[in-house]
């Protein structure tokens, strides 16, 4: 009874170890390899962490199973258990030992952690050139993107387009187009509660929170469609918060605003709408206003 | 070992182990219990009829429409039931062995047949070599006769289907002898009735229903929680459409409702579903839509002829006895609705199809007009004219704060006003002008959708249509103006501050300027 036990407890790490090494061709592991540079990373991360994390299992498991054997082996005998009370050196090699594990682990991160959350990291590129801002609301995505003929000249400019739509703005909903190959940074707001954006596999996951523009960068590096998902319960209808990010080659991601820029001022006449030109040239508007003013 | 483990439990806590067993046995029971059977719910118009008038509407509901898992297929209204032609490949020498039927689809339908889209859909034999097989649909509508059958197998690649028909209905009195038909032959054909409901109806059960409701009456169960309430389509009228003032939608406007959502409103955009998808989704909409229409429309056959609750307690106040009236609703059931029923339904019908007709589609014939600041501007003196009277709703500035969101306004087809001021749809929710200055257009934002609804008014709403009272151009300079409203320049910039100043002395000042 006492040696069925020690197996029953030496059995369970064997099926976990054993769970773990054959899970990537059964495909319980990961929705396939990362496909963003940061995700690849953060991967990276995780595998290091792992790899600390199952050498500590199998050492302190193959330690345990030791022990329980010989226990079952020891007490056989007529002798009693032994009682022995602590180990100074002992507390401290295995206080010190984790304490500088867990440090290195923290400041081994800390760079990838920063690529990724602080905004002052990202290349300046991206930061004046926004794919999008995209709005969550219960139960679907509205995307706004600005015009592709708009540019950014600094970030104030960048923070004027996000707090005051233009007109030549474009509309999409619940499919995000972003560009392959190069970093780009998409801005994260609610229009009611909680939601988080989420692409399993750029392993990219940002809360949305009501009151905040929140940047989000990321790079695909591969055209594709991927899932995006709602990740943070925001209601009844959360699981309807399903869309696709749309990864494109620059000329198609191109293609498509203007598909959609053509769709936006379709008039039912032109098959393609005339752009609120005059409305953005503030000159223009100032001679006309003034014609009209004196007629 | 293991058995003395379970033993030395039990032992200990006989009682826990109960509990544990009982709660596994609840869980599992609950699990395995029947399939619900949604029921479509009586409209509040019939239940103000009198009882038998009542319960005539209701069989004649159940008759043409069926139950929402038993849908019926009825050809008089123009719904895509996803028909199917098959043809049996092999004889069958008894009536229970399997017979196997290649199916085809009908040209004009849109639908990929599943296995499960075959239950309930309906099996009528149309054709073959037993001499009396048409009698069970000769001179009756086949939608009375289907066939009872049970699938054995459905291969979607080669579209065959492998399955027992069964000839008799239980309590069919007009059923043929089972003696005098022949088992299907080869070359027997049949007609699959009605996969695309059934499809609709499961799509339309996960995901619109918890809102809109089992009979689409924008009663489902998360609906009291929405201030803006959802679509009732029982009145068959749907507000953002393609189409004039006194058309229905089209297909084509309520694909584009389910596909971009709402903005605005609860109803989130379904992008990601297939073609596969929204198109049963959509016909089982209008479906139900044409349901709640007819229903509407029975009910007011009866009203015409006095036969409401109310309507026969006046009657009998006025001197008629009751039986009187009671055999007069009698003899008009059994006479005279049959009739009404189906020149009812026929009216339904054919304004489905018209909406579908190239004529009823809104097309603006000249292009928008170049959104220049004159443009807008006279947008903006329209805005405020007494032709158009947006502001009266929309407000001085496009705020959706109009005088008569103010006021107390008449019950739809009554002379009585309201006792709570404000606006109300056709479905007597309360209701506010869109505010302009907001950005968001629940119905799209195309120049050519914010033109349709100039033309064509918001159905079910106090938006009026401008179709006949505006020109092209006047709309498209509307059209301009309200566009230009979220942006600021229409009221905020300095200029046109100006200008407005300028204007007003040709037209009174309205409302409080810009802000």
């Amino acid at each position: 009874m006492k040696k069925f036990w020690a197996f029953v407890f030496i059995l369970w790490p064997i099926i976990a170890v054993a769970a773990g090494v054959i899970s990537p061709t059964m495909h319980w592991w990961f929705p396939g390899a990362a496909q963003s540079p940061i995700g690849q990373r953060i991967d990276d991360l995780f595998y290091m962490i792992l790899i600390i994390v199952t050498v500590v299992f199998i050492g302190t498991q193959a330690a345990m199973g030791y022990v329980l054997l010989r226990g079952a082996r020891d007490t056989d005998g007529p002798g009693r258990a032994m009682f022995s009370h602590g180990s100074h050196a002992l507390e401290v090699i295995w206080t010190v030992v984790p304490a500088g594990v867990l440090l290195f682990i923290a400041f081994y991160q800390l760079d990838t952690w920063a690529a990724y959350r602080v905004k002052e990291n990202y290349p300046m590129s991206s930061r004046l050139a926004p794919i999008a801002e995209i709005t969550a609301r219960q139960f679907e995505w509205r995307i706004r993107y600005p015009n592709p003929t708009r540019k950014f000249e600094d970030l104030a400019q960048v923070d004027g387009w996000l707090r005051k739509p233009e007109p030549d703005d474009l509309y999409a909903v619940n499919e995000l187009h972003v560009p392959t190959g190069r970093p780009i940074v998409v801005h994260l707001r609610t229009s009611d509660v909680q939601h988080a954006f989420f692409v399993p596999i750029l392993r990219i996951k940002q809360d949305a929170v009501p009151g905040l523009v929140i940047p989000i960068i990321f790079e695909t590096l591969k055209p594709g469609p991927y899932e995006w998902l709602c990740a943070e319960l925001c209601g009844w209808g959360h699981y309807k918060m399903k869309a696709r990010l749309q990864a494109d080659p620059k000329d198609d991601f191109d293609a498509y605003l203007k598909g959609l820029e053509k769709e936006q001022f379709d008039d039912g006449v032109s098959g393609h709408g005339k752009k609120a030109a005059p409305a953005t040239a503030g000159e223009t508007k100032t001679e006309a206003v003034a014609a009209s003013a004196a007629k | 070992m293991a058995s003395d483990f379970a033993s030395t439990i039990s032992a200990v806590s006989p009682g826990r182990l109960g509990l544990l067993t009982s709660l596994v046995a609840m869980v599992t029971l609950a699990g395995c219990g029947e399939a619900m059977s949604p029921k479509f719910v009586t409209s509040e118009s019939t239940a103000k009829l009198a009882k038998p008038a009542q319960r005539a509407v209701e069989t004649e509901l159940v008759k043409d429409f069926g139950e929402p898992n038993h849908s019926v297929v009825w050809e008089k209204l123009p719904v895509d039931y996803g028909a199917f032609e098959g043809v049996v490949e092999e004889s069958a020498k008894n009536f229970s062995d399997p017979v196997k039927v290649k199916l085809t689809r009908k040209a004009d339908s849109k639908i990929a047949l599943a296995h499960d889209d075959l239950r309930g859909a309906g099996l009528v034999w149309t054709s073959g070599s037993n001499a009396d097989a048409s009698a069970w649909t000769k001179g009756r509508d086949p939608k009375e006769v289907p066939l009872d059958y049970e699938v054995e197998h459905f291969d979607p690649v080669a579209s065959t289907l492998s399955v027992r028909v069964t000839p008799a209905i239980a309590g069919d009195q007009t059923k043929p002898k089972e003696e005098k038909l022949d088992p299907p032959q080869a070359g027997d054909k049949f007609t699959l009735l009605g996969p695309m409901l059934t499809q609709g109806h499961k799509l339309y059960m996960t995901h619109c229903e918890h809102c809109h409701g089992v009979t689409g009456d924008g009663k489902g169960p998360t609906a009291s929680y929405f201030d803006i309430k959802p679509r009732d389509y029982r009145l068959g009228r749907f507000k953002f459409t393609s189409t004039k003032s006194n058309d229905k939608a089209t297909r084509d406007d309520l694909v584009r409702t389910v596909r971009q959502g709402i903005p605005g409103t609860y109803m989130p955009s379904f992008l990601l579903f297939k073609d596969e998808e929204v198109g049963p989704i959509v016909e089982y909409i209008r479906w139900l839509a044409m349901r709640g229409e007819f229903e509407e429309k029975s009910d007011a056959e009866f009203v015409n002829g006095q036969f409401g609750a109310e309507d026969i307690a006046q009657r009998v106040k006025g001197g008629e006895t009751r039986e009187s009236i009671e055999t007069k609703l009698a003899e008009y059931i059994a006479n005279d609705w049959p009739a009404a029923a189906e020149d009812a339904a026929g009216r339904v019908a054919s304004s489905w199809v018209a909406a579908e007709s190239p004529d009823a589609l809104v097309t603006p014939k000249i292009a928008r007009t170049p959104d220049t600041p004159e443009s807008r501007e006279r947008g903006r003196k329209l805005f405020h004219s007494e032709t158009a009277k947006c502001s009266q709703c929309h407000g001085p500035v496009g705020k959706g704060d109009g005088a008569q969101t103010e006021d107390y306004q008449l019950i739809l087809g009554t002379n009585k006003k309201r006792t709570v001021p404000g606006l109300f749809d056709d479905w007597g929710n309360p209701i506010k002008p869109r505010d302009l200055t907001s950005g968001i257009y629940r119905g799209g934002r195309r120049p050519l959708d914010i033109y349709r609804r100039v033309y064509s008014g918001i159905k079910g709403t106090p938006m009026p249509p401008f179709g006949t009272a505006l020109k092209e151009e006047e709309i498209w300079d509307l059209v301009n103006y309200a566009m230009s409203l979220p942006y600021g320049t229409g009221s905020e910039t300095p200029e046109l501050r100006q200008s407005k100043i300028a204007s007003s002395i040709e037209t009174p000042p309205v409302g409080g300027g810009g802000n």
